[in-house]
């Protein structure tokens, strides 16, 4: 039986490599098709004007024009301040998360409830979050009247149409949703920290915030990390708010860049010029997550 | 273990099967069309009238996509008198991305062969070369677009080239509450007032507060309506082509003052308050929140639809918009055309045509029933007139006023060069003026700049 074992072991392998391969294939075509080709095809529309009228005849190369263009354009220039003020919803958001998720940890009555109720922004879809936070926030509408009735303020803020709180309130809009999602993370972070450490911590004399600062929040980094990755992700693609609630007014005070690349491809037709903002989206994420990844070793911990 | 992997590569292509299924080829795109010429379009094929598929016996189904409703009996008819053509219906919710919904469809190739526009929406798609041009078609037919459409020829084309034909008007005209004018004694207004009579009259129409407060008056929350006196007497574009906004264009800065007084003084829902709620003039009128508004003729599709726009008054006044002055031409009127027209990308468009002919034709009289103005000029219009306020208030002296010949047509809806963008500076631009985020001049200023930023990059493009 010496030297019999090998062949039939390497088919066995290979048949089942097959079946592996068939398996992932699917996926890995929708990836292909859907994701990966229409990148390429995009990074290439970026080099290029186009004439739809023509089809794929109508593309004309121009080189970099559409680069250098961009940041000369005064909306590109204001998008790019917008999405940078919009990253401020990532630290208050996960802030805000960490001091709740710390409370639903804890016996709290209707714990296992509140954490549904704080969830059910996130589920929520934002286009109707959006309607209904834009009613909220009218000039006469029910925010406004409580301030001016109860707290007596003559003129109050126009809110989204104030160049000065229309980021604000974006911002508020995008904590709300997210807020649920980030807590219950959060809450499963805390879940998996030994009970001995803060019992040890008692012990020691350590305060609620020594034992929040020292054990919790450290301990929780890896979440922390994850939370702040997809989260300025999501700031630098944020559009359905914006669409929403001010169209980018303000003026083009609330444009952000996925908002710039829907004016110019579909409103100017611009397709070459909004591939060229779309790649430079890709890249400040890309440059951003990588950053991320070569700091989390200073200050995650696993 | 043989089965098994045929089964697993079984499940692998019928998974693959229909990850790709959404796939389908929609055909060619649209290069099989000739050569885009200077201003933008396409040109239609040679039109000797043959199909491009196949000989003229072949059944040819065009696409028509459009966002009203009750068309299928003019649909039945075309198919009648057209037995080779099908024309298949898709009706899209009309929202505030209607167009862009369309702009898609157009743009895949294929999805659509008839291709209506809201009103002024066709400029920035003729400058883009998404339409064809027709002027193959016209002087086939022996159309003369004048003569069809009268002043309102120039809603279909763009660098000299006609790019479709204009369908429904949007015809200016105050809309007045009597009662109200009565109740508080004021005189109706005459065709020579001026925006001064028209603020004064607002002012003295406006009573209580809160939520019971009713307006004297009320503007639309749409783009061009800052310009519905000063494009009176002045055109969005100079002789040279560029932007006509300056710090000392008096009639603009008339125009833009005397909406922000209106709001100001408290005499109409303020500008902030339309855009949040995005109501319409029709709304607030017949809802009697103001005793009057710089309306349009679609507003008497709202009187039709009592369903939706309930009322219970009778004693409705029309008069034309105030002048911008003393020396403003009489009878000032803003309009607004529909368009339809073929895209580029159709496979079809001969018989995308020959619909959108018989459309104009044969459609513009339903349309009047429906309460839209039709832009079609060789009907009978007594009858246009008795049509169309046929089930409101309104007597048919009033209907006539919208198709009277010697209207001071106008608009504040720029078409010529970089129009998409002209027309997003302004509304970026008026919008903080009148949200108090700016003053007057600055707003000017940079209207004219940009929008002549705009003008020059595409000068130089083309």
């Amino acid at each position: 039986m010496a030297g019999s074992g090998i062949k039939p072991k390497k088919r066995y392998h290979k048949s089942e490599s097959l079946a592996a391969y068939s398996m992932v294939l699917p996926g890995f075509a929708g990836v292909l098709l859907f994701l990966v080709l229409p990148l390429i095809f995009v990074i290439g529309l970026s080099f290029t004007t186009w004439d739809y009228a023509k089809g794929f005849e109508g593309i004309t190369f121009i080189g970099l024009e559409n680069y250098s263009r961009m940041f000369g354009e005064g909306r590109v220039q204001i998008s790019i301040v917008n999405n940078l003020i919009y990253l401020l919803s990532v630290p208050i958001s996960i802030g805000l998360a960490i001091f709740l998720a710390s409370a639903l940890n804890r016996y709290v009555f209707f714990k296992k409830g509140l954490r549904v109720l704080y969830f059910l922004p996130f589920i929520t879809s934002m286009v109707a979050t959006s309607v209904v936070f834009r009613s909220l926030f009218a000039e006469f509408g029910p925010i406004n009247e409580i301030l001016t009735h109860m707290f007596g303020i003559e003129s109050p803020p126009k809110w989204f149409l104030s160049s000065a709180w229309v980021m604000p309130c974006i911002i508020l809009v995008q904590v709300w949703h997210d807020l649920g999602n980030s807590t219950i993370i959060l809450v499963a972070g805390m879940q998996g920290i030994s009970q001995e450490l803060y019992e040890a911590a008692v012990m020691d004399g350590a305060s609620g915030w020594k034992r929040l600062t020292k054990i919790t929040i450290p301990l929780l980094t890896p979440y922390i990390f994850f939370l702040s990755i997809i989260g300025i992700m999501n700031a630098f693609k944020v559009y359905d708010i914006v669409k929403v609630m001010t169209a980018g007014g303000p003026g083009m005070s609330s444009n952000v860049l996925v908002y710039a690349v829907y004016h110019y491809g579909f409103k100017l037709y611009d397709m070459g010029f909004a591939s060229a903002i779309s790649v430079l989206v890709f890249l400040i994420i890309m440059v951003v997550t990588i950053i991320q990844f070569i700091g989390q070793k200073k200050w995650v911990n696993y | 273990m043989r089965r098994k992997k045929w089964l697993s590569l079984c499940m692998a292509a019928a998974l693959l099967a229909g990850c790709t299924a959404g796939c389908g080829d929609s055909g060619d795109k649209a290069g099989s069309n000739a050569d885009a010429d200077g201003g933008g379009g396409t040109e239609a094929p040679d039109a000797a009238g043959a199909s491009q598929e196949g000989d003229s016996d072949e059944i040819v189904t065009i696409k028509y996509v459009t966002w009203y409703n009750g068309e299928e009996e003019l649909i039945e008819q075309f198919e009648k008198e057209h037995p080779n053509i099908k024309v298949d219906l898709t009706v899209v919710p009309d929202s505030g991305n209607t167009a862009e919904t369309l702009d898609v469809m157009a743009m895949g190739g294929g999805e659509i062969d008839v291709w209506p526009f809201q009103s002024g929406g066709q400029f920035a798609r003729m400058q883009k070369g998404l339409l064809l041009d027709i002027g193959t078609y016209l002087d086939r037919d022996g159309i003369d677009m004048k003569d069809w459409f009268g002043d309102y020829e120039v809603w279909g084309q763009y660098n000299g080239n006609y790019y479709g034909l204009p369908s429904l008007a949007s015809v200016g005209m105050v809309f007045y509450n009597k009662d109200m004018f009565d109740e508080m004694n004021v005189p109706y207004p005459t065709e020579d007032w001026t925006i001064e009579d028209y603020y004064e009259i607002a002012g003295k129409l406006t009573k209580g507060s809160g939520g019971d407060k009713r307006y004297g008056t009320f503007t639309n929350p749409f783009v061009e309506e800052w310009g519905i006196y000063g494009c009176q007497v002045c055109p969005l574009y100079d002789e040279e082509g560029m932007c006509s906004f300056s710090a000392d264009n008096e009639a603009f800065a008339k125009s833009l003052e005397l909406r922000k007084r209106l709001d100001d003084s408290g005499y109409q829902l303020s500008y902030a308050q339309t855009n949040a709620n995005w109501t319409l003039c029709g709304t607030e009128f017949l809802a009697e929140r103001c005793a009057m508004t710089c309306g349009y003729s679609w507003m008497i599709q709202n009187m039709k639809d009592t369903e939706s726009y309930p009322f219970d008054f009778e004693n409705i006044g029309l008069c034309y918009f105030p002048r911008l002055s003393e020396d403003a031409p009489m009878k000032p009127s803003q309009v607004a055309l529909e368009m339809i027209g073929i895209p580029a990308s159709s496979k079809h468009p001969d018989e995308a045509w020959e619909f959108i002919k018989f459309y104009i034709q044969n459609g513009s009289m339903k349309s009047v029933a429906d309460g839209k103005v039709p832009a079609y000029q060789k009907l009978d219009k007594t009858e246009l007139a008795k049509l169309l306020v046929e089930g409101t208030p309104l007597t048919v002296e009033q209907g006539a006023m919208f198709f009277e010949d010697d209207l001071h047509t106008y608009t504040a809806v720029p078409g010529g060069l970089a129009a998409g963008d002209y027309k997003t500076i302004i509304q970026e631009q008026t919008g903080m003026y009148f949200l108090g985020e700016q003053e007057l001049e600055e707003t000017m200023t940079n209207i004219k700049e940009q929008v002549d930023a705009a003008i020059r990059a595409e000068m130089e493009a083309e």
